[in-house]
């Protein structure tokens, strides 16, 4: 334990948040400023300890050494630690790390309050998703607007020369939802190239991932089942056209969508 | 006419048929029998399965000085004496009187030294290959020392080129080859005589040392603690042997500590400071890490060994290296380019790059058995952990506590049976993980050619991290796979399941399936003594497990035919 604690910064210069500037969440912000604060009264130690989470102590205390494990202590924080998270991302950011560190931070917040799927943090999600440059951060952006079911920004950028579409792709599958698992199928049906044909296969197996259906937390079973029969129709018309490594991803896919009841 | 039925006998040496070797050759325990006599006198012109004699690469430090005994052209006592492999010259009574001999090293560059053997080993010199006639006639002997072992640059093979000329005629010469023994890594079945672990000295470093006490103890293994700030033992250094044949069936040779091409990684240099008698330290690494992930490739971790087999006709007697990487992921290639030079243990490589940390012990691990093959292989099942908590949550226990008492960073971290089961993300997380370790398990199973019954599942969850393009894969739950072995023994990371009735079912689970008869483990098939270790806090919390926090020692010296290998 006493390895932990050391992992603890006590340092803070407060700027703007880690993701974004506090004036990108628009009218939100308000809102938003006013449930960090009130969280932060609820629960300060809270607060304190994932302000004080040095990503390089934990990188270095950690057996791969990846600046990405972050990613994994700010998920393990729980959807209660969602404001924290949130005060870190947009309003108060730690002092600037070294590149990687930063910016595995700054993917690691996203993909942490993605998972919380609170609506309030919508704005954060479509703040990021607009900016220019880093995809990293959009693709766990996206993903966060996919499991607010906050399709219409993803699906404008699905077209076959937009830059975020394989972000897009991930978006959708996290939604779980008909309309993105069939926009998804469609795309497979009309894609041609390895890379687009890898991305949406997987996406299609995550959107229709059997264990995940089988909660029963992301929709009922008729709903289950119609997003099976898209996603596997999809997958088996693309299994007779690709060849290589996409069919690879393919037959993957469809072993995620079918593993259902093992 | 001497001289040239001389040259002709010595010519033909590789359909020598007599007992009795002619004068002016070259022996070495061409044999293996850990002597040098005339019974080496063999074909020994190249160097094969069958016959060919072996040297040590002679990097302990038998005279304390601090320093490798092959850095400097002494022979460092008695000790350092033994560690030099033999070679005879034998003599030729009516040489020429204005003979004269040389010996040129050939094929070893500078990897080699010659000694001239007379009197005590510390009296001993390098010798330049001259040889007088009065040297010809009396005979000599001398011994090798190899100054690294084989890699990238240097096969591992050296010929010693006799030519005896009178005048400009030659009137003898004689090729004798021989090999440095390979650094071999030890695996699973494996005689153990230490455990190292390097626990943090704090009150969860503690219950691990304990749990680790209590594996040591049941597997008749010293405990040592390596005081350093990293506590992935396994990870920062490993320690294999290397060795050759000695008088009487027996070997000689030294332990190797070999340090991972992690440079920045501080806890290496107790590898170094690890050198000492019969403790060789190797380090071979290139100088550039290539980047975060293929850094964390380079941890021993992932760097394990499978135990013997045969497969057909091809045997692995002293098992395979297993590493973990793909195309674009891999270990260091200078160290990936030492263990191909080795050849005793040819790798076989999997593809981790879905695990955050990436280590093959991840997933796999290795226990004896008493079967045919004499051991099965565990595999990591997502698949059974989730059978089985969905069975607890269908008979009534979906509020059953898994991770009791536990925190994630004084978070607290227990939740339920149901919770578990009913979190899509996780349940996504894990369906993935068991297509990965699927595909990797059919690889490795494909490749040694197991049989289903010899794959025994080790359940517990994973749990995935977003980092942008990719979604990588750690346990969750306490990983059993990550487990270490020891003389029939395993040390398993305490499961932190669900418990039912004061019972914790996935300890149960692993009780009745590896330490019973049931699927015939151990070397007797009744079953491993299994010890539960509390690892939560300084290495589960942390992404690693039992495994990651200890290393293994061979007993001195493992009695392995490393030369009949057949590489």
């Amino acid at each position: 334990m006493r390895a932990m604690l050391l992992l603890l910064l006590a340092s803070h210069a407060w700027a703007r948040g880690v993701n974004i500037d506090p004036s990108e969440l628009g009218d939100a912000r308000g809102p938003l400023a006013e449930s960090v604060e009130q969280a932060r009264k609820l629960a300060p130690e809270l607060f304190a300890a994932v302000g004080s989470l040095d990503p390089v102590a934990i990188a270095n205390q950690s057996r791969s050494r990846r600046p990405e494990v972050i990613g994994v202590v700010l998920r393990r924080l729980g959807s209660e630690a969602r404001w924290a998270l949130l005060d870190l991302a947009a309003f108060h950011a730690p002092p600037r790390l070294e590149p990687r560190y930063q910016n595995a931070l700054a993917v690691a917040l996203l993909d942490s309050l993605s998972l919380a799927a609170e609506p309030k943090l919508a704005p954060l999600f479509r703040a990021v998703w607009a900016h220019e440059g880093e995809m990293a951060q959009q693709i766990v952006a996206a993903i966060g607007l996919g499991k607010l079911g906050e399709l219409e920004p993803l699906l404008a950028h699905v077209g076959p020369s937009d830059r975020r579409r394989f972000a897009a792709f991930q978006g959708l599958a996290a939604s779980h939802s008909v309309r993105g698992t069939k926009t998804l199928a469609q795309l497979l049906d009309g894609a041609n190239d390895s890379k687009t044909v890898i991305a949406l296969a997987d996406a299609i197996g995550e959107v229709a991932s059997s264990w995940s259906w089988a909660t029963g937390k992301l929709g009922n079973a008729a709903t289950a089942n119609e997003v099976r029969l898209i996603a596997t129709g999809a997958l088996e018309r693309a299994r007779g056209r690709v060849g290589g490594s996409p069919s690879n991803h393919v037959a993957q896919a469809l072993r995620r969508v079918q593993f259902g009841g093992q | 006419m001497l001289q040239c039925i001389m040259l002709l006998l010595l010519l033909a040496g590789c359909n020598r048929t007599s007992s009795s070797p002619p004068p002016s050759s070259l022996l070495a325990d061409s044999n293996r029998d850990g002597l040098v006599d005339d019974k080496d006198y063999l074909p020994h012109e190249g160097w094969s399965a069958q016959s060919g004699a072996l040297f040590l690469a002679n990097l302990d430090d038998d005279d304390g000085d601090q320093l490798p005994d092959a850095s400097d052209e002494k022979v460092n006592g008695l000790d350092d004496g033994k560690d030099l492999a033999r070679i005879r010259l034998v003599a030729w009574p009516i040489v020429p009187m204005m003979a004269s001999g040389k010996i040129t090293l050939e094929g070893a560059g500078d990897a080699v030294r010659l000694f001239r053997v007379a009197g005590a080993p510390e009296k001993w010199k390098v010798v330049t290959g001259e040889l007088s006639a009065a040297e010809l006639a009396a005979g000599a002997e001398f011994a090798i020392e190899g100054k690294r072992f084989a890699d990238a640059t240097w096969d591992g093979q050296v010929v010693l080129h006799l030519v005896v000329s009178d005048g400009p005629r030659v009137v003898a010469e004689d090729r004798l080859a021989l090999r440095v023994a390979p650094f071999v890594m030890i695996h699973n079945l494996t005689d153990l005589a230490t455990l190292w672990e390097a626990v943090p000295n704090d009150q969860s470093g503690d219950a691990f040392a304990q749990g680790i006490g209590s594996l040591t103890l049941s597997a008749s293994d010293d405990q040592k603690h390596a005081e350093v700030d990293d506590q992935w033992a396994e990870d920062w250094w490993q320690i294999g042997v290397t060795f050759m044949p000695a008088p009487g069936g027996t070997t000689q040779g030294m332990r190797v500590a070999q340090r991972s091409a992690q440079p920045n990684r501080k806890a290496g240099q107790f590898a170094e400071q690890q050198l000492g008698k019969d403790m060789a330290f190797i380090w071979p690494h290139t100088d550039e890490s290539q980047g975060d992930l293929s850094s964390s490739l380079d941890s021993f971790g992932n760097h394990d060994t499978l135990p013997p087999y045969s497969k057909g006709a091809v045997t692995y007697p002293l098992g395979r290296i297993l590493i973990g990487g793909n195309e674009t992921m891999y270990i260091d290639p200078e160290v990936r380019a030492f263990y191909d030079a080795q050849r005793v243990q040819p790798v076989f490589q999997v593809d981790t790059a879905f695990l955050l940390v990436g280590h093959v012990d991840e997933i796999f691990s290795y226990v004896p058995a008493h079967t045919p093959r004499g051991w099965k292989l565990l595999v990591a099942s997502p698949k059974r952990a989730r059978a089985m908590l969905l069975e607890l949550s269908q008979a009534g226990h979906g509020n059953a506590v898994v991770f009791a008492g536990m925190h994630w960073w004084n978070k607290k971290a227990d939740t339920t049976v149901d919770n578990l089961l009913t979190n899509p993300e996780l349940m996504a997380a894990n369906e993935l993980a068991q297509l990965k370790i699927d595909e990797q398990r059919l690889a490795l199973q494909t490749e040694i050619g197991l049989t289903a019954d010899e794959i025994v599942e080790m359940p517990f969850l994973f749990e995935r991290v977003k980092t942008g393009g990719e979604q990588l894969l750690v346990a969750h739950m306490p990983g059993t796979v990550n487990l270490r072995s020891a003389n029939g023994s395993v040390g398993i990371p305490k499961p932190h399941g669900p418990v039912v009735a004061g019972v914790d079912l996935f300890e149960k689970d692993l009780v009745d399936r590896l330490g019973t008869a049931q699927n015939a483990l151990g070397s007797d098939g009744m079953g491993l003594k299994i010890h539960f270790v509390e690892d939560w806090d300084d290495y589960h919390a942390l992404d690693g497990e039992v495994h990651c926090g200890t290393t293994s020692q061979a007993r001195p010296m493992p009695n392995l035919n490393w030369w009949g290998a057949g590489r």
